[in-house]
């Protein structure tokens, strides 16, 4: 599997040079073949952090648009302690989950927020701190 | 009893106890509580039975207001004939919050110089003449007789205010064959121009009102007590006119100062999240109780939180609406993020929103005014000016308030709550409340009337309605009116 191949599977990043190259890596490596083993790890030596974000993102890949990043770029500038809670939370969703349980640990996860008046206001929205961070951690994907 | 006085030969009307100057929601109260009191009573109602252009003409003024703010002309939201404004009143009624009476807290002015619990009595009256039906303003029992569940419990900071609509809102049409068949006249195309005044040991009294019919045609009425009843702007009005012989009238440097409105607008929207819009009975929609008057309940920092910080009372209702409103920013990525936490079934229910329409008080700002200006009407009556200011504290306290409520929603199970651009959030307009001007308080060194709404400066003058509210609470002030006047029936039976 390529890189890209990689990435078009797990995030559906375009952005993946700027990736890449905000990680420390060169850009023009991206089509150099990836190892991979039966478990959930990628070995990815130089961009080891980008993978692990990716793993994060990718449920949510198809919720990434223009808007979604314009919206987690203000959670990112207003809120940034949000993302590692919005990580932490929905980061417990086992590899391979289904969209319905990705959804129901997602709810919970904002109800719970919402119960205990853990929410935030960003751009005149007030929303669970995990919906904020989750956009947050979204939106570093742009390209 | 109805008399034109335009047909009228006698120029001087006869003598009577009371002269009520307005027939409006005050002014046929006054007449209904009096009539069976022995008193002669007398009411002068500028305009006429009906709608006429040249009456209404009189009410046009000069209006501005503060930034963020829109006030529209002064005819427009007043009407001058038979039955005043509450021909064209929408109904919302409730009794004026508890804790606007007495001291109050931080800078929100002056209370009112007695306890609610002096006027229930009079409420009690006033919602029988109002036809509100039962006296349930309990949002659990009202959604209990419906059978329907409270989906937005109150708390020590959430309170759900409750709204009721009169049977009958319109007083002109309502009590038109009472009137008419009452011994009572009401003049009609009875213009007030102005009262003489006499000093007697230092006491000032008002001896004879002046009246012009549409003619210009003068007119002139001897009574031992004039109430002015013709609406909050007008009474005012009428006071800064009689200021010009009375001087007392302007010993506390308040007459005409600390306008009140109820800031109204669109400020929010919430998600249904875990609430169906149908569900949500008697917050969206404006139900039938079980004595076929409806109600609506609202949305509000409780009385006690909001005294304890020195905070004006805010409300805010739940009304219909199509989308996310255009203003707000990323509702459509926010609607996605949020939808995709919801299963297949509920996902586009849990986005629907709900609009947040804020009603709510202001606090006493000596800069928010009605005066004289030198234009004036066909009779030669000089016109009012209104400039309408709101503090930036108050507009912090809404903001403050409508974020604590949405996060009271949220807790309720309710999804996120966009406060529309934060950049633009004021945008807000009057409720049509016309309240202060001639505000009561027990001194004359800090009011224009007293809790008996008599002017401190003049022995037999009265001026009831929203031009006495010392501050007003954010509901809706009709019914408090009714009570006011029911109030100032029992105190003329005692004097007189």
């Amino acid at each position: 599997m390529r890189r890209r191949e990689l990435f078009e599977r797990t995030a559906g990043m375009t952005g993946l040079a700027a990736l890449l190259s905000a990680c420390g890596a060169d850009p023009a490596d991206m089509n150099a073949s990836v190892q991979t083993e039966p478990s959930t790890t990628f070995r990815l030596p130089v961009v080891e952090l980008a993978v692990s974000e990716l793993t994060f993102a990718s449920p949510w890949k198809s919720l990434i648009d223009a808007e979604l990043i314009a919206f987690g770029s203000s959670v990112l500038s207003v809120a940034p302690d949000s993302v590692a809670k919005a990580r932490g939370a929905l980061g417990e969703l086992p590899e391979g989950s289904t969209l319905i349980a990705r959804d129901k640990l997602f709810a919970e996860c904002c109800r719970k927020d919402s119960r205990a008046g853990d929410v935030v206001v960003i751009d005149g929205w007030m929303v669970p701190t995990t919906l904020a961070g989750l956009a947050g951690a979204l939106s570093q994907f742009k390209s | 009893m109805f008399i034109d006085l335009a047909k009228s030969n006698r120029r001087e009307l006869p003598r009577c106890d009371v002269a009520v100057i307005g027939a409006g929601a005050a002014g046929i109260t006054l007449a209904l509580e009096l009539e069976k009191s022995g008193l002669s009573v007398v009411i002068l109602e500028g305009g006429y039975r009906d709608y006429t252009e040249l009456s209404q003409d009189r009410y046009k003024g000069e209006v501005t207001a503060g930034p963020g703010f829109t006030y529209p002309d002064l005819d427009v939201w007043r009407l001058r004939y038979f039955g005043g404004t509450t021909n064209h009143w929408i109904g919302w009624c409730r009794r004026i919050e508890e804790n606007v009476f007495g001291p109050r807290t931080n800078d929100l002015g002056n209370g009112w110089p007695f306890a609610r619990a002096d006027l229930e009595g009079d409420y009690q009256d006033a919602l029988e003449i109002c036809t509100l039906g039962r006296d349930v303003f309990d949002a659990n029992e009202l959604l209990g007789g419906l059978g329907a569940k409270n989906l937005i419990p109150s708390s020590d900071i959430l309170a759900t205010p409750v709204w009721r609509f009169p049977k009958e809102l319109r007083f002109g049409g309502y009590y038109r064959i009472r009137m008419q068949e009452s011994a009572v006249p009401i003049y009609f195309g009875a213009n007030c121009q102005g009262f003489s005044f006499e000093e007697i040991d230092g006491r000032t009294s008002a001896r004879k009102l002046h009246i012009k019919n549409d003619l210009g045609v003068d007119f002139e009425l001897t009574a031992d007590c004039f109430v002015l009843a013709c609406g909050g702007i007008e009474n005012t009005r009428q006071l800064l006119v009689a200021a010009n012989d009375v001087k007392g009238l302007r010993q506390s440097d308040t007459l005409g100062r600390g306008f009140l409105e109820h800031p109204h607008g669109a400020v929010g929207a919430v998600m249904c999240g875990d609430h169906a819009p149908e569900d949500l009975v008697g917050f969206t929609d404006y139900p039938l109780d079980i004595d076929k008057t409806q109600f609506k309940i609202g949305l509000g920092l409780s009385e006690e939180f909001a005294a304890e910080r020195g905070m004006i009372n805010t409300s805010f209702t739940m009304e219909p609406l199509e989308s996310i409103p255009e203003e707000s920013l990323h509702g459509e990525a926010l609607r996605k993020l949020w939808e995709s936490s919801r299963p297949s079934a509920t996902k586009s229910a849990s986005s629907h929103v709900i609009g947040l329409y804020a009603r709510t008080e202001q606090r006493w700002n000596a800069e928010s005014r009605i005066s004289l200006i030198s234009a004036k009407d066909d009779l030669g009556s000089k016109r009012a000016q209104l400039d309408w200011r709101v503090s930036d504290q108050d507009v912090v306290d809404i903001k403050t308030s409508l974020e604590l409520v949405a996060k009271e929603l949220m807790k309720a199970g309710f999804g996120p709550v966009t406060f529309g651009d934060p950049a633009e959030f004021v945008t807000m307009e009057g409720g049509g409340h016309h309240l202060g001007g001639a505000r009561m308080h027990e001194s004359p060194d800090h009011g224009v009337v007293d809790a008996n709404l008599k002017c401190h400066a003049v022995d037999n003058l009265y001026a009831v309605g929203g031009s006495a509210f010392p501050t007003a609470g954010f509901s809706n002030p009709t019914l408090t009116i009714v009570a006011l006047a029911v109030r100032l029936a029992r105190t003329l039976k005692e004097r007189l």
